[in-house]
């Protein structure tokens, strides 16, 4: 646990002193170092406008960091309402809900953010907007069933007969009970989001005012044979930073499963 | 009468060194019924796995004593042979069936598998059918997942296995705990008249004072890992010698008797906390700090206890 | 309930998912900024006299419903409309991909899920050993990695740097040779993408054959095959495979959608004539006719694969109620 937070640390930390490390505008090219190899004054090298990849590349985290940790928290508000309304009340509440989330599971979320996109247009926010809209159900599902199997254990009978309103218990009482398994799927959301988004990157649906991995590797894919370091470093941040969040989510996961303790 | 099974001063150990089984004696002759009882944790089911030379989970294993099954030394076997020996000489029995079951392979493809592992591969339909007749169900149970069985179903099934290669000795661990009280005595006269049948010696594990009364020839009685006393099952029951056989039979039910079963105080202390001298001696009411505490008893004449004398008026009977 | 009537209510199931899955299409479509006439015709210079029947065929200047029902009456009988940019119908132009698409993922779920099985198992045999640490280890690194990346990464080391394998396409332009020197050829310029958009699902699969395998075999029903003499090697094939079946089909059905997803990003790497580079030309070209008919043929698909799946799955543990 304490090696993923310490990337994690890392991570956020170049993200917010982006202009800082890496100070001037990072999209700004230089034309006399088009596709530079790695120097002392590009330790990454440049990209074919003589961008500094280093630059691009501390900026660039900013998108990955924002779109991933944006679109988990807005999904995580959906899902956990949701699973809220859809465990607590049952019925036909819960079988509606559950209706929708399965077929928001069963879209393509990659096609088709790719297609809202290039419909409306690039611009993070509508990336955070429609990765939220796609990735609820799962949390959803857990809060749903968390919640369905906590109705009738003691302690919430006893908030009940103490006269508590049914909300006040789900906020109080049972949300803390499913934060545990929430906050693993919020994580790999957070990989899963980060993915995406640089996949909208490559393929050029990218906010063209904002460095982004993703638009980076698009860029390198026509320079493979002359600028190998415009694909390298960037997909090793994109894999990096997923790493990292994959083993926030698998150590929470340990943590609270009692076996592995 | 030549042993079939002769088990002496067996030790199983944790890898740390805490003993789950200690210095255990025990022979098991052909046609012979052998009751290992106890309270659970006395190290009966690590005895059985010893045995078989298979433990539930790493890190056990036999540290010292022999397994002689028909004069062979099973603990110097190299692994293939001693996997030869298990299904074909050694049958076992467990104690849920349901658990102990695949639920994805038909009761054919279990009692197929005991087969298959030991290269009999020839006319399998024909030899299923005859282990599952055997144990009193019929050919077309062969087809039945573990789902569609009762639970005596599945134990019979699990017997047919168990059998199905002519095993010189079966080991049946709690055959009978997981199930009904109705169709535990049917499972137990299949038992019993397998024994017979087949000239089978058998050891059986159990907790159960009632089902050894009604099986066993023979009844060794284990504590924390130890045999306290070991005798013919009627003089067992006629008159327990060792303070710890006292108290278990005088905690069995008995619809003559008015007064409330008895309750012995305390239980089975863990692997890691085994008290010095006699290892009962902590619930023992007539033990002394010396030499109860302080010396382990010698196992003889069938029993193992440092105060046998004063135990023979009983016990419990202050308490 | 028999298998049969457990896929036929399944089938039924699929139905509304299926309509949902049109209307969001024309959601999608009504949505779009602009005149929803250029949705469905493109961003091209459609000759007017076409943008007038278009408009006319799907009722735009009808109400909501008559221009749903316009629309969906145009999918039943398989009209996915005209593309501009490519000059010809995009049903064709979609039949004409498919193939290329179908051969990679297929190839890469194939070598997925055999590998995967085979790591997971190999793994799970000695849990903690060093073997299961490599394979650990590797599933996490692998799994993280987006496979466009990877794909880019070969191209560099083998077709770049080494000069062993073609970087570009399915096959040689001039035609591909006759026998088996053909197949040759064509595996070769098959092996890097294929292995690039299988490395996530090895790492994926891998995982979850380990975990399940590691569970069954601390079960007591493999305890009590052991006991019956069965070998290691047995155990594993009758007892952990089968056990772990339907987890690991559960994993590899439910991803059908991202494995699509892989596919138009590997196909766009390696210039592969699949429907993924379809994708991602019609974006560029703001084809919208293509583009939906890929969603709306994704999203079948995914839907498909979750019914194969949920049927194997009862096939596999006839328990499942």
């Amino acid at each position: 646990m304490r090696l993923p937070l310490l990337a994690l640390g890392l991570l956020l930390f170049c993200a917010l002193a982006a202009p800082l490390l890496a100070p001037g505008d990072p999209l700004a090219g230089s034309a006399d170092a088009l596709l530079a190899p790695l120097s002392p004054g590009h330790p990454l090298g440049t990209d074919d406008l003589g961008r500094d990849l280093l630059a691009l590349l501390i900026h660039g985290s900013r998108v990955s960091l924002a779109v991933g940790l944006a679109s988990s928290v807005c999904s995580l508000a959906i899902g956990v309402l949701a699973g809220a309304v859809a465990g607590w009340l049952g019925g036909w509440a819960d079988a509606a809900v559950m209706r929708v989330a399965e077929f928001f599971q069963t879209l393509p979320r990659f096609v088709l953010a790719l297609i809202v996109i290039a419909l409306a247009g690039p611009g993070i926010g509508k990336v955070i907007a429609v990765i939220a809209v796609l990735a609820w159900p799962q949390t959803a599902r857990v809060v749903r069933a968390e919640i369905a199997a906590l109705r009738g254990a003691a302690f919430v009978d006893a908030a009940r007969l103490g006269g508590m309103p049914g909300p006040a218990i789900v906020l109080r009482e049972v949300l803390p009970q499913v934060a545990g398994p929430v906050l693993v799927l919020a994580a790999l959301d957070v990989a899963t989001a980060i993915l995406l988004e640089a996949g909208l990157g490559f393929f050029g649906l990218g906010d063209p005012n904002l460095a982004s991995w993703g638009a980076m590797l698009n860029e390198a894919q026509q320079y493979l044979r002359s600028a190998w370091w415009m694909s390298v470093f960037p997909g090793l941040a994109i894999g990096a930073t997923v790493l990292v969040f994959n083993a926030l989510g698998d150590a929470a996961a340990a943590s609270l499963d009692p076996r592995g303790r | 009468m030549s042993a079939l099974l002769d088990i002496a001063g067996l030790t199983v150990a944790l890898a740390d060194g805490a003993t789950l089984v200690e210095d255990l004696s025990l022979a098991v002759a052909r046609g012979e019924t052998v009751g290992l009882v106890g309270e659970s944790g006395s190290g009966k089911t690590m005895t059985a796995h010893a045995v078989l030379g298979l433990f539930p989970a790493p890190g056990i294993a036999v540290t010292r004593g022999h397994i002689r099954l028909e004069g062979t030394d099973l603990a110097t076997l190299p692994p293939a042979a001693r996997r030869g020996v298990r299904g074909r000489r050694i049958g076992m029995v467990f104690q849920d069936p349901s658990s102990y079951l695949d639920p994805l392979l038909t009761a054919g493809r279990h009692i197929g598998e005991a087969f298959r592992a030991h290269g009999v591969t020839d006319r399998l339909p024909a030899r299923v059918a005859a282990a599952l007749a055997s144990v009193d169900l019929p050919a077309s149970a062969a087809a039945r997942f573990p789902h569609e069985l009762s639970g005596g179903q599945r134990q019979r099934v699990l017997i047919a296995a168990a059998l199905a290669l002519d095993p010189a000795l079966l080991i049946a661990d709690e055959p009978t705990t997981a199930l009904d009280v109705t169709v535990q005595a049917g499972i137990l006269d299949l038992l019993r008249r397998a024994a017979r049948a087949r000239g089978l010696g058998v050891l059986l594990i159990t907790h159960d004072l009632g089902v050894v009364a009604e099986t066993c020839d023979r009844v060794a009685v284990m504590y924390a890992g130890r045999i306290v006393e070991q005798n013919d099952v009627r003089a067992l029951f006629a008159a327990p010698r060792h303070p710890y056989t006292q108290g278990l039979l005088a905690s069995v039910l008995d619809p003559g008797r008015d007064a409330p079963p008895f309750a012995m105080p305390g239980g089975v202390p863990a692997a890691h906390a085994m008290p010095r001298g006699c290892r009962f001696h902590p619930r023992c009411p007539l033990a002394l700090p010396d030499p109860c505490a302080a010396a382990v008893p010698p196992f003889a004449g069938g029993l193992a206890c440092w105060r046998a004398d004063a135990a023979r008026a009983g016990a419990w009977a202050a308490a | 309930m028999g298998l049969l009537g457990y896929t036929l209510r399944r089938l039924l199931h699929a139905v509304p998912l299926l309509l949902a899955v049109a209307v969001l299409n024309f959601v999608l479509i009504a949505a779009a900024p602009g005149d929803p006439v250029t949705a469905l015709v493109g961003d091209f210079p459609a000759p007017p006299d076409y943008v007038a029947k278009v408009r006319l065929d799907y009722g735009l200047d009808q109400p909501m419903p008559v221009r749903l029902a316009r629309y969906l009456g145009h999918l039943a009988r398989g009209d996915l409309g005209y593309s501009f940019a490519n000059r010809a119908p995009v049903a064709s132009l979609v039949a004409e991909r498919l193939g290329a698409t179908l051969k990679l993922t297929g190839t890469a779920l194939g070598v997925a899920s055999l590998l995967g099985v085979a790591l997971g198992l190999a793994a799970a045999r000695r849990a903690g050993g060093l073997l299961d640490r490599a394979v650990r280890l590797g599933a996490t690194a692998a799994y993280a990695m987006p496979e466009f990346w990877l794909g880019q990464l070969f191209i560099l080391a083998f077709a770049v740097w080494l000069g062993w394998l073609p970087s570009q396409g399915d096959g040689p332009l001039r035609g591909a040779a006759p026998g088996w020197a053909g197949v040759i050829e064509g595996l070769r310029y098959l092996l890097l993408p294929a292995t690039a958009l299988a490395l996530r699902y090895i790492a994926l699969i891998a995982r979850i054959t380990r975990a399940r395998a590691v569970e069954v075999l601390r079960a007591e029903f493999v305890l009590a095959a052991r006991a019956r003499g069965a070998s290691e090697a047995r155990i594993l094939l009758d007892h952990v495979l089968r056990n772990a079946a339907p987890a690991v089909l559960t994993v590899i059905g439910y991803n059908a959608g991202f494995l699509l997803a892989g596919s138009a990003l590997t196909e766009t790497v390696f210039g592969w004539p699949g429907i993924g580079r379809l994708l991602f030309d019609s974006i560029a070209a703001r084809d919208t006719p293509t583009m939906l008919a890929i969603l709306l043929m994704v999203s079948a698909t995914v839907v498909l694969a979750n019914l194969v799946t949920d049927v194997l799955h009862r096939l596999l543990d006839r328990r499942v109620a």
